[in-house]
């Protein structure tokens, strides 16, 4: 789960962020223990991110448009910050 | 990838998920073509993790193989991988699976005795459903005849 989400939030950098970007993974510093993933761009930024967080919506080609909201299904936290590049932190939580 | 008991077995691993996939999925077609191969069996047991971006490519060529005419059917896949799938709630409907290469095997290509015994059951079967058949055609002449008596 944690290995395909960063997969996910990695592709997307890949794919849209041109100037590239960096995947930080840690120990979550609350009082719950967990995982948080920090994935964070240079790029252009997400237009439209209602309809990016919705399912089978891609500007790729060949895409199967998942990839945001799978992630999101597949953690606990997740949260989206886009303007001038895009920051997405996600966090599962030790069960 | 082999061949063995007219199946193509195709094993999947990490490495096939990155952009080597369509030249990867052309070979599996090709091998897929020969003349004896009934189905492919494609083995992902030792994939660790699979993305909506593996899962498509996964996806994709089953439905080429279908549309070759070949049986595509996907083995070994790990509870990690499975749950992801759902979880993400990826569309894999129509893919069809099994637990390990030598039931899909059994599958694609079933031993003799199995064909002896699943033919002797459509026999039953059929035999079953003649009987009904006759009932209804006699039902459908009734009410013709009655019909013409008015």
């Amino acid at each position: 789960m944690i290995g395909t989400t960063v997969s996910e939030l990695a592709t997307n950098i890949f794919r849209y962020a041109t100037a590239g970007g960096e995947i930080r993974i840690a120990e979550s510093s609350s009082r719950k223990t967990g995982i948080v993933i920090i994935a964070k761009d240079d790029g252009p930024g997400i237009k439209n991110l209602k309809k990016a967080m919705k399912d089978s919506y891609t500007t790729t080609v060949g895409s199967l448009g998942i990839g945001l909201p799978g992630a999101r299904r597949l953690m606990d936290v997740f949260r989206i910050q886009s303007g001038r590049g895009t920051v997405v932190t996600v966090k599962k939580w030790l069960k | 990838m082999k061949i063995a008991y007219n199946c193509l077995i195709v094993d999947y691993r990490d490495e096939v998920t990155d952009q080597k996939v369509s030249s990867f999925q052309k070979l599996v077609l090709d091998q897929a073509l020969l003349g004896n191969v009934k189905g492919v069996i494609l083995d992902v047991s030792a994939v660790t993790l699979m993305d909506s971006f593996a899962s498509r490519s996964l996806l994709d060529t089953c439905r080429m193989t279908n549309l070759l005419g070949k049986r595509a059917i996907v083995v070994g896949m790990k509870p990690a991988v499975v749950f992801s799938l759902v979880d993400m709630d990826v569309e894999l409907n129509g893919v069809e699976t099994a637990v390990n290469v030598e039931s899909a095997m059994t599958l694609i290509d079933p031993p003799a005795d199995k064909i002896i015994k699943d033919i002797g059951e459509e026999l039953d079967e059929n035999e079953d459903s003649e009987e009904s058949e006759g009932d209804e055609k006699d039902a459908v002449a009734d009410a013709a005849q009655e019909g013409r008596e008015d």
